[in-house]
């Protein structure tokens, strides 16, 4: 036997011993979930927002404003949880910058 | 084209200029219809950005629903749907975000690390757990699958990818941020975020699911996904992290629903 069909055998069995590994360690996670079955994908019930018209505020006539949702954008400054990370600056910024 | 399906035309241009501005003329109608116009304007703002909020539920919570409301506004403004199905709409927020929260931080409204740069990542991770959500089905490799290979069959095996998995490497460990905020209550308090996560997201049945993966189980699943095959995938490995034993890196990824079964290869 060469040198080079030993390494190929070496590692053949390397990798054999690694899938096994893999394979014990995963086996009983990826099978579909008992509650699972027995179930479809029902269409024309999606999540809201993601149904193929958005109804929603559009639908029942949200307003008869020209000024809502027009871009005063970047006056704000975001005002959400950013306010609890902490850097090594401190704090985020709570603060709404109103321009 | 006729003329008159030039006038269609034209008209049809006219209409989604009007829809753009406030205050827009459009030629054809009566002056006591403008307000309808207004009104139809206005839904169609709503709604698009109504889609958005949906679309990242949490992206929005860390941003407040003003500037959100904002942000999304200017994205719909760039980015009209160029498709009926509202479950595809605005998949580059995060890219909008960005420019938004740079242009922000030169401005010199607010410095750099005051701003949720982190907020991009995470639009990013609720995008991808949409597309996962809508992605065709297909049947996920079972791993009991792969005992019955003989050697040489290990050593040339090829995964194909489920058609849900998305694979993101992002600079903040967005998987705890997103976590923590499907409680109510959020806080980031005592998380760094500033760690890099790789995350696969999948959806082996029903259900969205996201794994952080290692620097090197990462590579393992790009070589795989790339179609090189498991035994000069697990080469590659063993040269750039020698110290890493790939059975330990092999197993999440089996079990995560990111390849299809052996089978249902084409």
């Amino acid at each position: 036997m060469s040198t080079k069909s030993n390494k190929s055998a070496k590692t053949a069995f390397a990798l054999m011993s690694a899938l096994g590994t893999a394979v014990a360690l995963s086996t009983a996670v990826v099978s579909i979930p008992a509650h699972a079955a027995g179930m479809e994908k029902c269409y024309g019930v999606s999540l809201a927002g993601e149904n193929d018209c958005a109804a929603g505020p559009g639908t029942s006539c949200a307003g008869t404003s020209t000024s809502d949702y027009q871009g005063n954008a970047w006056k704000l400054v975001p005002e959400g949880t950013c306010a609890s990370i902490e850097t090594p600056n401190g704090h985020g910024s709570l603060e709404v910058i109103e321009g | 084209m006729t003329s008159s399906a030039q006038d269609l035309s034209h008209w049809q241009q006219a209409f989604v200029a009007a829809l753009a501005e406030p205050d827009t003329h459009l030629p054809g109608i009566e002056s006591g219809h403008q307000q309808r116009l207004d009104v139809y304007r206005n839904n169609v703002w709503a709604s698009l950005i109504a889609a958005l909020e949906e679309a990242y539920p949490v992206t929005r919570q860390v941003l407040g629903e003003r500037f959100f409301a904002a942000l999304a506004h200017d994205h719909a403004r760039q980015h009209l749907p160029d498709s009926p199905l509202m479950m595809d709409y605005g998949h580059g927020l995060a890219d909008t975000l960005q420019v938004t929260l740079t242009t922000l931080a030169e401005s010199g409204r607010a410095t750099r690390d005051r701003l949720p740069f982190y907020a991009v990542d995470l639009a990013q991770l609720e995008v991808a757990r949409r597309e996962a959500y809508h992605a065709a089905d297909a049947r996920a490799l079972v791993p009991t699958q792969l005992s019955q290979l003989a050697p040489e069959e290990v050593m040339a095996l090829r995964f194909a990818s489920h058609p849900a998995a998305r694979l993101l490497h992002l600079e903040y460990c967005v998987l705890d941020i997103w976590q923590r905020h499907q409680q109510p209550q959020a806080t980031l308090v005592g998380l760094d975020i500033n760690q890099p996560q790789t995350l696969l997201v999948t959806r082996p049945a029903f259900d969205v699911q996201v794994l952080p993966l290692s620097v090197a189980g990462a590579r393992l699943l790009e070589e795989l996904i790339a179609g090189e095959a498991l035994g000069d995938a697990a080469a590659t490995l063993a040269e750039h992290y020698p110290e890493e034993d790939l059975g330990l890196l092999l197993a999440p990824l089996l079990s995560s629903g990111v390849f299809i079964a052996l089978d249902s290869e084409h």
